[in-house]
């Protein structure tokens, strides 16, 4: 057991009498101390759990529970760090930022509080998962579509506020969000958009409202605590076609990204599609021993002997068509004939697919909206099952991406991991995802893959790649990569920071951003 | 050769954990039938994605490698004993993360773990 640590300056009778406090507010069962932390560790920390302890968890069922716990809080100085469903994970599961930070889990709050069918939206509190919301959806025979990520255990709210992806034409899940109710550093509770309006009906219509757009400030942050949140679901299309091109060669890369573009931006390809290099689509059904058990890198042989068994190229692409078949018959005509000018490109339904476990037959669902862990599979690809997300972003360039491809791939290989990404197509951008899977039970790896992850931090910022979403150990190196102007952005966000929150009692380090009480430290 | 030992070592370990939580746990009491119900219920929801039968399911297949086929699927395993999995579920195992008492009760975690170990052999009359 990790000792424990408190809150940084607080005495132990100041803690306890704010555990007291807390339970009088939540009620014994749901404050959490001890041995029932055990499962607010991150399960995938590359560093030693004591820097990322908590002392205490309290789980809040109400926005009013919220509230008091928060002016408690405040009148403690007692640090909360907020989590959802708490399966961040790759980026810290649900532990804090901070050693000492009580973590204030919104799990019990998973009320589903509205679905309307015609205006296609959902008001959701921040307990609610993927899979809650898909299986009420299908209890009442809604004709609505979800957007998941994957896999799709975590909570709707919590991915929308990381400004996570998905694989539907909804994927890019923060531009699907309207509306939210936030409890403030304050305890005060606050709504936004139409939802500062006593009487408006259009809180989950209409994002904007009237004055300064505040909803982006309380994603990946710490200035307020998300209650609730509108998110809008998608009208179940008439008709749907997933399919999967794969292309042999590692330099097709760049012509695919190229001929993916003006797809991409004309909306001909419809959905948040995605680009699976070899070893992650493998990871569904083998592991790497299978193949290879010596050291370094998978060699060309046994990665194509990968390509045979699996039926699967060096990059594999999983789209959708979505809408009548007239529809879905000319855009599939035009991204057939564009892709097909690569040499070696195969074309696949589902149908067509030879393993029963595949991933285009995975991806058939993910792309409907149909939460799953199927995928997960590939963080057992070396044993152990640890792995953390690297996730620069860039233009949708064919240049751009191999050399963030090259970069990575030289750099993993040579502390001894193997490449595994997705390229997640974005509406101008890529997100180009780096699974780092390495063994969590083997300190040595666990020491390797921190230093060659802050290494790629480094080197993709001189290159101009900047994380998009990063794991608690790097919050603070990704946030001094965004520096332009003597780091302009991350003194503003201090000053939003200090001026909402001045005792720093919210959510202290997230992505960077430290309240003055703990800067100096940070 | 560091990917060999590892792999060795899984395979030698009985099961997935602290192999003296078997050997000191005592076989499982008869169960109400509707306790076995919720336990169910509560695996459909939060353990049944990784831990069905089937392929697709990440837990399943992951303990095909390390455990064989017979011991693949949670549901029909006759070995597991409460405190297994309550160690499991709350410590996590290798890719499997842990499961907080905000999501699991401790009360839902014994329903669990009775639906889970209902497939232990009964206890045998102690000898005079």
């Amino acid at each position: 057991m990790t000792p424990l640590t408190l809150p940084p300056g607080l005495t132990e009778k100041d803690f306890n009498d704010a555990l007291a406090e807390f339970r009088r507010i939540v009620g014994d069962q749901y404050v959490f101390t001890g041995d029932a932390l055990s499962a607010y560790r991150d399960p995938y920390s590359i560093e030693d759990d004591s820097k990322f302890s908590t002392p205490a968890a309290v789980a809040p069922d109400t926005a009013e529970q919220v509230q008091a716990v928060v002016k408690v809080a405040n009148q403690y100085g007692v640090p909360l760090w907020t989590i959802s469903a708490g399966k961040n994970h790759g980026y810290g599961g649900a532990a804090p930022r901070m050693a000492g930070t009580v973590v204030l889990d919104l799990a019990r709050m998973n009320r589903i509080l509205e679905i309307n069918v015609d205006s296609g939206y959902a008001l959701l509190e921040p307990g609610v998962t993927y899979f809650d919301l898909y299986r009420y959806i299908q209890e009442k025979g809604l004709k609505l579509w979800l957007d998941v990520p994957d896999p799709g255990w975590g909570s709707v709210v919590g991915n929308a506020l990381e400004r996570g992806i998905g694989y539907t034409p909804y994927g890019d899940h923060f531009m699907m969000q309207c509306g939210m109710e936030v409890v403030l550093a304050n305890g005060e509770v606050m709504r936004t958009g139409m939802g500062a309006m006593p009487k408006s009906n259009a809180w989950q219509l209409f994002k904007y409202g009237y004055g300064p757009y505040a909803d982006g400030i309380f994603t990946q942050s710490n200035y307020g605590i998300v209650t609730k949140m509108g998110i809008w679901l998608m009208p179940e299309p008439p008709r749907y076609r997933p399919y999967m091109i794969s292309f042999q060669r590692e330099e097709d890369l760049e012509q695919v990204i190229d001929v993916l573009r003006p797809l991409k931006v004309n909306n001909i390809i419809q959905n948040a599609a995605t680009l699976r290099s070899l070893l992650l689509v493998a990871g569904i059904n083998a592991t790497r021993s299978q193949y290879h058990s010596g050291p370094g890198p998978i060699p060309d042989s046994a990665a194509k002997k990968i390509m045979a068994d699996q039926d699967i190229g060096m990059w594999n692409f999983y789209g959708a068509l979505y809408g009548p078949p007239p529809l879905m018959d000319v855009l599939w005509g035009i991204t057939r004939d564009a892709f097909a000018s690569i040499p070696g490109a195969r074309f696949f339904t589902p149908e067509e697919r030879r393993h029963d476990n595949d991933v285009l037959k995975h991806r058939a669902l993910t792309m409907r909206g149909v939460p799953r862990l199927t995928e997960y599979s590939f963080v057992n690809w070396v044993g152990g099952g640890g792995h953390i997300g690297f996730s620069p972003v860039s233009p949708i360039n064919g240049k751009e991406a191999m050399q963030q491809y090259i970069m990575v791939r030289d750099r993993l290989a040579q502390y001894g991991f193997d490449y595994l990404s997705v390229f997640a197509i974005g509406w101008r951008e890529l997100h180009h995802v780096i699974e780092l899977i390495f063994d969590r039970r083997d300190p040595e790896e666990k020491r390797k893959a921190y230093e060659v992850f802050g290494i790629m931090v480094r080197e993709a910022a001189e290159a101009g790649y900047g994380e998009y979403r990063t794991h608690i150990s790097f919050m603070d190196q990704v946030a001094k990569t965004y520096s332009w102007n003597d780091h302009a952005q991350l003194k503003f966000q201090q000053t939003l920071k200090d001026a909402l929150d001045p005792k720093g009692i919210l959510s202290p380090g997230k992505q960077g951003i430290w309240p003055a009480r703990y800067r100096q430290g940070g | 050769m560091r990917r060999t030992i590892h792999a060795l070592a899984l395979v030698l370990a009985a099961a997935w954990m602290p192999t003296t939580l078997q050997a000191a746990a005592p076989p499982a009491p008869p169960v109400a039938a509707a306790d076995i119900a919720a336990g169910k219920s509560l695996f459909d929801r939060w353990c049944a994605e990784c831990h069905a039968p089937g392929h697709g399911h990440p837990g399943t297949q992951q303990l095909e490698r390390l455990r064989g086929a017979k011991l693949a699927e949670l549901e029909s395993r006759p070995d597991l004993t409460a405190a297994l999995i309550r160690y499991v579920v709350r410590n996590g195992q290798n890719a499997m993360p842990a499961y907080r008492p905000s999501e699991i009760s401790d009360a839902g975690l014994e329903q669990i773990s009775r639906y889970l170990g209902r497939n232990q052999p009964p206890a045998k009359p102690r000898r005079r």
